[in-house]
């Protein structure tokens, strides 16, 4: 995979979890979407430790797009 | 990540390094103390190079600070108490079982750490694997079982079942891989041949995945396994207070990948604790950078490894260890003033086809330590044969020591699925 497109997987990853987030504050009082949510967050920080730690350390983003 | 440059792969590692210290400082009362006796804090310790600056944590201050109760895991926890969602324990191989907290988080992060091993092994939708594991406390192949399954792979737990109940779930259902420990899975293909008259090198199983002993690593040990499944080996390394920190790739280079983009390892001279050079004997330190419910920062897990000094051919810059464990730290013990490790003994009696098991029992007699190797044989030697003297001769050129051999019949010494105790030192 490219760089670019490790970048741009990041990026999505981010949009997901906060969009996760806003689930699971919504989810509040409704215990089958609380814990479905809040298993899905667990499941986005393993896509962070994987994805977004590297970009975020080695600057993905430049132009070579390798 | 497994192939990142090394630079970027140690500046994720000092990312992440910084991230559980200061996770660790904040929450668990253990390692604050670590770091105040060290007089250092978290941002003291700024890339890799400053981690000596704490102190090693050994296995024996962990036990010790966990305190009597069993449901209580000490001042090590790092975790709200009702974060806590599984409950494991060591094998209690070395004495006391370690209790041991999994939060969700630290759970899928096992997940993945299994699921690096498995991917390495091709592993996928296609295979259908059975679990040879008793699933009990003890963490073994729990994960192993969740990571097959998330890599959609047919997963069949068989805890509870016997052996040949094993073999027929193997051939009934077309398993193609198998989990379980090196010893186990020779057990199975041996009753597979002397019980039920089964080939099972002619079976559909292609991979074993071994853990739990070093066995898969061990050559002679090795090599009958592959001859008795038809099958490829993928050895498996980690421990239970640290986590599953190894695996083989399908290059097969003679060892196991260290996952640092999860582990921090530090290779440690066994005598002067100074820093070992690449294939140099050095024990084993372990910080664990994605485990939180129970940190592991600088553990010193006694496992005796090789760090090999060239990268492997698949291409990974995840370094890796010659020969997987090459033995434990406080296994090592002294016979006749002899330093002697079990580990020899494995690859000699593999290596002699009509042996199945065995056993070694150390005594003293009089003022001299005696020591026996009890095996297992298919069909006892008859008096004139060579087997008796030949296995003396092989032990005593791999272990300068002269072992007292006993033949015993199959089936007849102890058995375990998960870790065979295979020393038995009655001087102590």
């Amino acid at each position: 995979m490219s760089r670019k497109a490790i970048t741009k997987l990041a990026t999505a990853i981010r949009q997901l979890k906060t969009a996760a987030e806003e689930v699971s504050r919504l989810s509040e009082g409704l215990p089958v979407a609380e814990k479905n949510s809040y298993m899905i967050l667990k499941q986005i920080e393993m896509l962070e430790i994987e994805i977004c730690d590297p970009v975020d350390v080695l600057s993905f983003d430049s132009k070579d797009g390798e | 990540m497994e192939t990142l440059p090394l630079d970027g792969l140690r500046k994720v590692q000092e990312k992440k390094l910084q991230r559980i210290l200061r996770w660790a400082h904040q929450r668990s009362p253990f390692y604050r103390d670590q770091f105040a006796r060290a007089g250092v804090l978290p941002e003291h310790i700024h890339g890799l190079d400053d981690l000596t600056k704490l102190p090693l944590t050994e296995k024996r201050e962990w036990l010790e600070a966990q305190g009597d109760r069993a449901h209580e895991f000490g001042p090590v926890l790092a975790v709200e108490e009702d974060e806590i969602v599984r409950y494991h324990q060591t094998s209690g191989t070395t004495g006391s079982a370690m209790r041991l907290a999994f939060s969700h988080r630290d759970w899928l992060w096992w997940l993945e750490c299994w699921g690096y091993g498995l991917a390495a092994c091709n592993l996928g939708e296609t295979d259908r694997v059975l679990v040879c594991f008793p699933f009990n406390l003890f963490v073994g192949w729990w994960g192993g079982q969740d990571a097959a399954r998330l890599l959609r792979c047919r997963v069949y737990p068989s805890g509870g079942m016997s052996t040949r109940e094993r073999l027929e779930v193997v051939r009934n259902h077309e398993i193609t891989a198998l989990m379980g420990s090196p010893s186990y899975l020779l057990q199975l293909a041996s009753v597979a041949d002397h019980e039920l008259g089964w080939d099972m090198a002619a079976s559909t199983v292609t991979k074993l995945i071994c853990g739990a002993e070093p066995g898969g690593s061990i050559p002679a040990t090795r090599r009958r396994l592959e001859e008795s499944w038809g099958a490829e080996v993928f050895d498996h390394l980690g421990a239970s207070e640290v986590g599953p920190w190894g695996y083989e790739c399908a290059a097969h280079p003679g060892g196991v990948h260290i996952i640092e983009a999860f582990f921090l390892m530090e290779f440690l001279d066994p005598e002067t604790r100074q820093p070992a050079q690449p294939g140099e004997l050095a024990q084993l330190v372990v910080t664990s950078l994605e485990k939180y419910a129970q940190p592991v920062i600088r553990f010193d897990v006694k496992d005796l490894v090789r760090l090999a000094a060239k990268p492997c051919a698949c291409g990974r810059t995840f370094r890796w260890v010659e020969g997987g464990i090459q033995g434990r730290a406080d296994d090592l013990t002294k016979i006749r003033g002899v330093l002697f490790s079990p580990q020899a003994v494995e690859d000699i009696v593999r290596s002699f086809d009509p042996l199945l098991d065995y056993r070694v029992v150390i005594r003293r007699e009089g003022n001299l330590d005696e020591v026996t190797l009890q095996v297992e044989a298919q069909e006892q030697p008859t008096a004139d044969s060579d087997l008796a003297h030949d296995l003396e001769v092989a032990l005593k050129l791999k272990t300068k020591l002269r072992f007292q051999i006993e033949f015993c019949p199959a089936g007849t010494l102890p058995k375990q699925e998960i870790k065979s105790r295979r020393v038995t030192d009655l001087r102590r």
